[in-house]
């Protein structure tokens, strides 16, 4: 059925599950080092809240471990077809908008397990699967309409984020880069990409 | 320390109206993937879970 669902348990990624489980490795420097350094921090800070997948038949094994936190893709703009109205007339306010989001802010897969013999889906998708569904359930306590994601700008992560039909947030590095606030010379070690849940039915 | 996460900034002018039109779009196609199987084996996993 699936690999996540029958063999392995969702549990939060603490301090408890850092000392009593096999360091997590997902082939990825900084990953590894968020999940092993820097959890505890997001946490106890309110900034995020991280959860892994353990493995029933060796619980010490992370498979997987994603971190997320509340957020909102907030929008301001005047359309189109009031722009020369507005100019040439009394100026009037933007049209503000704000959408509910959760912000996956790291996630990563351990790199023994990232494609399990007999299964359909690799494990990643499965994981991400279970992300979407999680947000679109009945039981979720607010609304929330799009999934972001702060993702490596590296080509194995994005690829990963578009195959599970996520689009970016910004046309390109550059506006990337404006909105942000990085000078144009600096390197975009991260892209924001979304993903719209309500195409998505129960 | 690793790379910290970005915040989401407010989207302004082009990018706005970009996303704002890509909202239209998906609106329209609202449940339009059937995502049923999906959503059965993630109660499977929360009914499962330890947190």
């Amino acid at each position: 059925m699936g690999f996540l669902s029958d063999n392995c348990t969702l549990k939060l990624y603490n301090q408890d599950i850092i000392d009593s489980c096999n360091p997590f490795d997902c082939d990825h420097t900084d990953l590894n080092d968020f999940f092993t350094n820097d959890v505890d921090n997001y946490s106890s800070e309110l900034l995020g809240k991280t959860y892994c997948f353990t493995l029933d038949s060796d619980p010490t094994i992370i498979v997987c471990a994603f971190t997320i936190s509340n957020d909102s893709i907030k929008t301001t703009h005047l359309p189109n077809s009031r722009k020369k109205k507005v100019i040439k007339e009394i100026p009037r306010p933007k049209q503000m908008r704000s959408y509910p989001a959760v912000l996956i802010g790291r996630l990563g897969v351990h790199k023994d397990y990232r494609s399990v013999e007999g299964e359909e889906d690799n494990t990643g998708k499965q994981l991400m699967d279970f992300i979407k569904s999680w947000f679109i359930d009945g039981a979720n306590k607010t609304g929330c309409r799009f999934i972001v994601v702060d993702s490596y700008n590296e080509p194995r992560a994005l690829r990963y984020y578009a195959k599970n039909s996520f689009e970016s947030l910004f046309s390109s590095e550059e506006q990337e880069k404006e909105f942000t606030g990085l000078p144009t010379e600096a390197s975009l070690t991260t892209r924001l990409m979304f993903f719209d849940l309500i195409v998505l039915t129960k | 320390m690793a790379i910290a996460i970005k915040s989401i900034p407010v989207l302004k002018d082009k990018a706005a109206a970009h996303f704002t039109s890509k909202v239209a779009e998906n609106s329209a196609k609202k449940s339009s993937v059937d995502f049923s199987k999906q959503t059965s084996i993630a109660a499977r996993i929360l009914a499962k879970a330890k947190i």
